[in-house]
């Protein structure tokens, strides 16, 4: 059931992403980036990774629509016709999809006990964190506790990153009103 | 099992609405079909918990309800309000095919 | 014994929220145009979404969960009748018109105004004829053959009892 439901996402997800290439009006597209993240979001769940199914959801369907709107609103609605023929953008990019779906056959069978996944600190983490943190779920504690600093840091740069657009946003909204 | 059934049922939905979402012809069709699969998100998640014996997850649905609220009323806002062009443009761009 | 109940129940609203709200998706993909989707994906959001979480509730029995999806239901019912009102008001906003099935049963884009000569009821002024080359836009749509609004159905036969009706005041100008 778990392969039927990843099949049939995956594939939506693929005929959602050529109709974003396909699609010329912008609207359309901000529309249809936002269906693709709900259903990236679905997929996430449905591979037991709630926490980047929250991000996933609130970033791509949320803060990500908002800021492709204001963006548009700066921009025309029509994607301009390329001016150089996208063959040979798509070989690379069909190249360097090749080569990552390539590097994942390498890859360990799912859950395996020898991987280094789960020989490091994993266990660690796994055996120590209800005694030291107090945190039912491992994966919080370790964002929030045990790398506290990076996931600050983090933090810190995403929202410098926010106020940098928002001001840019206004800054220029401001400069087309003048010209009117 | 019954579960599955109504899974399956909600994943047929979802394809459908992907269909109109990629059709079109105007924005506020896809607009319309975005907000089904959000909707269809959620009720995917809750059925999907229910069905492998971990409900919990479902508070992540009342996010996902309120972040599609949202998207929408932001396009919607924008095609109200700003001078951002016509759902009509969409309508010639499907012309070609 | 309950148990047995509960879970027929449950199973039944189950299947039946599954059906209504594929019900909906298909109305979605097979309707003419962009306010009778709206109409068909009204289904599957009140009916489809509220049977399943009657189903889901049966399952969870009393506890923190049942009132979790209760809740959920609730905000996707309230969201969901305000999302489909700003986008219907936002679609006739930017011009698209409504269609109807004209005498001879072929489907017609019309203008608001125009819904119901026969009545004599003006709904509101015309949301969408701003500038001449929107007003003549027919919709072009799956199936659905567009004419010529047929006699009766243009504003020339609108003949209503109240044509000099005054603009709707509630309506905000751009």
């Amino acid at each position: 059931m778990e392969q039927l439901i990843n099949m049939v996402l995956l594939t939506l997800l693929a005929a959602i992403t050529f109709g974003i290439i396909r699609v010329r009006n912008l609207f359309a597209v901000v529309v249809l980036t936002s269906a693709y993240s709900f259903l990236m979001a679905s997929v996430m769940i449905v591979l037991d990774a709630v926490d980047v199914a929250m991000t996933e959801a609130s970033v791509g369907a949320g803060i990500s629509t908002v800021l492709a709107l204001g963006a548009l609103y700066l921009t025309k609605t029509e994607e301009a016709e390329p001016r150089y023929s996208p063959l040979l953008p798509a070989l690379v990019a069909v190249g360097t999809g090749a080569v990552l779906v390539f590097g994942t056959l390498d890859l360990p069978p799912f859950g395996r006990a020898d991987t280094p996944l789960n020989t490091d600190v994993g266990a660690d983490y796994l055996a120590r964190n209800m005694a030291e943190t107090d945190i039912p779920n491992v994966v919080t504690a370790v964002l929030a506790s045990y790398r506290g600093f990076d996931t600050l840091g983090e933090t810190t740069v995403v929202f410098t990153a926010g106020i940098g657009v928002l001001m840019l946003l206004k800054r220029w909204r401001k400069a087309a009103r003048r010209e009117d | 099992m019954m579960f599955a059934v109504a899974i399956l049922g909600v994943l047929a939905a979802l394809s459908l609405a992907v269909i109109r979402a990629l059709k079109g012809p105007t924005a506020f069709d896809r607009l319309l079909a975005a907000n089904a699969i959000g909707t269809s998100a959620i009720v995917l998640l809750a059925l999907f918990g229910f069905m492998t014996g971990r409900p919990e997850f479902l508070d992540i649905g009342i996010t996902y309800a309120l972040l599609n609220m949202i998207g929408t009323l932001a396009v919607l806002k924008f095609f109200r309000y700003g001078a951002l062009g016509h759902a009509q443009d969409a309508v010639k761009e499907r012309e070609p095919e | 014994m309950i148990a047995l109940l509960v879970d027929i129940l449950s199973g039944a609203a189950l299947t039946a929220g599954a059906a209504f709200y594929l019900i909906g998706a298909i109305g979605m993909t097979r309707m003419p145009d962009v306010f009778t989707r709206m109409h068909a994906v009204s289904v599957s959001e009140t009916m489809g979404v509220g049977l399943m979480a009657l189903g889901m509730i049966l399952q969870a029995g009393p506890s923190l969960l049942a009132i979790k999806i209760a809740f959920v239901v609730l905000v996707l019912w309230a969201t969901g009748a305000v999302a489909t009102h700003a986008l219907s008001r936002a679609a006739l906003h930017d011009g698209v018109k409504p269609l109807l099935a004209g005498p001879d049963g072929r489907l017609v884009a019309t203008d608001c105004v125009d819904l119901f000569p026969e009545l004599g009821v003006r709904l509101a002024q015309p949301l969408s004829s701003e500038t001449p080359e929107e007003r003549g836009t027919p919709l072009p749509e799956d199936g659905a053959v567009i004419a010529e609004p047929a006699p009766g159905y243009g504003p020339a036969g609108n003949t209503g009892a109240n044509p000099d009706a005054e603009p709707d005041p509630t309506r905000e100008g751009r």
